[in-house]
């Protein structure tokens, strides 16, 4: 011990000195906790999400996870549009926790915290509530109740169902949020007024394997007598509410071509279907499982594999230091 | 009755807090054998932090590399059971994270087979240490970025994801080696390994110990001891 302590040469630790350093080490640590104590109150409605302060879809430095008391609610001008289609989305903000203090608002095209911009689901926005900009979040600064806030937007300009959102997240005390019920937008493909089922899961001529999720939007969704889903016209399954998803084991069907259908009847009398073809192939999805495994064994012996070697280089570097292991 | 998801959750929650406090220890005890090296270019008071920490840290990391690894394997386990394999196996980001898991679960076991192997006295021999901290560098890695897409599954976005997005990482594509290039890596993961244990026996390697006494003459890296108390003047 008293050889290592020379190889060190420290001086004898002095037991006081160490306790007055722990002690300025303790106030330091306190007077940081307190400067993050009195800081927090005065974090406003944004969090800082990924992107910007003016696209905020994440929580990189915390998210807001306490349900506020408000209620939020999404409006549009229309929901069944056709492609690249102007739309006026309000959302209007009512009670909360918020009182003068700043209250985000957001508008989402999905309920995740990435790839949920608007804009990664095609719609493109013209227009924010500041009026000179288009981001798809906007700040009350001084929240005192009730807002309304509306969006210009282009539609997608491809066919199809597409959902929006309206989120509200705000401080003044906690990480609060709320979010509204999703706005479904029906993009072409139909007459607005129709009797239309549309398939939203899996899209057309895509590739699948193993069991599949087959959802459908049927517009409108009242009074529905029955909704038959179909596959190659064998019926294998049918639903008179909605949702009107279905999970489809397609292991059950041949590799190749294939066409799914779902017909839709309601209450006077209406008849629509859709049908989309597929392609079913399992046997590459067995081939990815493979691959898959042999990746996650490779990888596992290659990991072995170094250690050993970096291990007998590491013992080889010593021996040579010490002069051919007189030094064991 | 406490569900399987729930246990994921907690055991999750277990290996992650372990694990990241034997990252935290390992690189505490890795500074502070640099900072007890090079004490002549330190200020005092830094070296003498550093004695003291690296002793409590190197211990600490030892029980919470262990611990976080049982975990890991807990956490794997009710994995399994919290969803069917079937529909598990059927996402991308969940094999991805299946195979980091595996990856990160064998990095750590080959942290703590080091620790164990060489005791304390691993840090007495700079190349050890070296690969010791590079694979629990690399090991953690591995434990970050199935956490990461853990939140992916849990969450639906993760805060590396702007990483994800500056290296070109694709989370919902599987990560995957052909065969071919596969059974190439393990041909010669199997040969490396081969090699390395007639290396070893060649030159005695497998008796070799780690300590002050066969190192430090040479290196002049001493053991990261637990002082109880103040060391004598020299």
């Amino acid at each position: 011990m008293k050889m290592l302590q020379k190889a060190w040469g420290i001086s004898q630790f002095d037991t006081e000195s160490v306790h007055l350093r722990k002690g300025r080490v303790f106030l330091v640590l306190l007077a940081l906790t307190a400067a993050v104590v009195i800081a927090l109150p005065g974090i406003n409605g944004f969090n800082g999400g990924v992107g910007d302060s003016n696209q905020q879809y994440g929580c990189s430095t915390g998210c807001h996870t306490v349900q506020s008391g408000s209620t939020i609610s999404l409006s549009a001008s229309a929901t069944e549009v056709a492609p690249s289609a102007s739309v006026t989305v309000t959302v209007t903000v009512t009670g909360g926790e918020a009182s003068s203090t700043p209250l985000g608002v957001q508008i989402v095209s999905a309920l995740t915290k990435s790839s949920s911009l608007p804009s990664d689901a095609g719609w493109t926005i013209t227009a924010d509530p500041s009026g000179s900009t288009a981001f798809n979040y906007h700040e009350d600064l001084s929240y005192t109740g009730s807002v309304t806030m509306t969006w210009t937007l282009t539609a997608p300009s491809t066919p199809g169902v597409y959902t929006l959102y309206a989120r509200e997240v705000h401080g003044n005390g906690e990480r609060y949020q709320r979010d509204s019920a999703g706005t479904v937008f029906v993009v072409g493909t139909i007459t607005p007024g129709e009797f239309a089922v549309l398939i939203t899961s899996p899209t057309a001529s895509s590739e699948v394997s193993g069991t599949i999720n087959v959802a459908a939007t049927i517009v409108p969704e009242t009074d529905i007598s029955y909704a038959i889903l179909s596959v190659d016209g064998n019926s294998v399954d049918n639903k008179s509410s909605a949702p009107f998803t279905w999970a489809l084991d397609t292991t059950q069907y041949s590799d190749g071509a294939h066409v799914i259908k779902v017909t839709a009847a309601n209450s006077t009398g209406g008849i629509a279907e859709k049908e989309i073809a597929i392609t079913i192939n399992n046997a590459a999805a067995g081939e990815t499982v493979l691959s898959w495994v042999w990746t996650m064994a490779a990888g596992s012996l290659l990991i072995v594999a170094l250690l050993a070697m970096f291990m007998v280089v590491a013992l080889m570097i010593r021996r040579r230091v010490t002069g051919g292991g007189k030094v064991n | 009755m406490v569900t399987m998801s729930a246990l994921h959750a907690l055991t999750a929650e277990l290996h992650s807090g372990f694990l990241t406090l034997a990252f935290a220890c390992i690189m505490i005890v890795a500074v502070s054998q640099v900072v007890v090296r090079y004490k002549k270019w330190m200020p005092k008071i830094f070296v003498r932090w550093a004695i003291i920490v690296r002793g409590y840290a190197e211990a600490a990391s030892y029980v919470a590399v262990v611990a976080g690894l049982l975990g890991l394997l807990l956490s794997a386990y009710t994995g399994m059971y919290a969803w069917p394999m079937d529909s598990l196996l059927e996402s991308g980001v969940v094999r991805n994270k299946i195979l980091f898991t595996v990856y990160a679960t064998v990095m750590w076991g080959a942290v703590a087979f080091l620790r164990t192997r060489f005791g304390r006295g691993l840090w007495t021999c700079p190349a050890m240490a070296t690969v010791y901290v590079a694979f629990t560098f690399v090991a953690y890695g591995f434990i970050g970025m199935a956490g990461s897409l853990g939140a992916h599954i849990t969450q639906g976005g993760s805060v590396l994801d702007p990483l994800w997005s500056i290296v070109g990482f694709k989370v919902e594509t599987t990560v995957e080696f052909s065969p071919e290039l596969a059974a190439g890596i393990a041909i010669v993961s199997a040969a490396v390994f081969v090699v390395s244990l007639w290396l070893a026996r060649r030159y005695d390697l497998f008796a070799v110990k780690l300590g002050p006494e066969t190192c430090q003459k040479f290196f002049k890296w001493d053991e990261p001891r637990i002082h109880l108390d103040a060391p004598e003047t020299p």
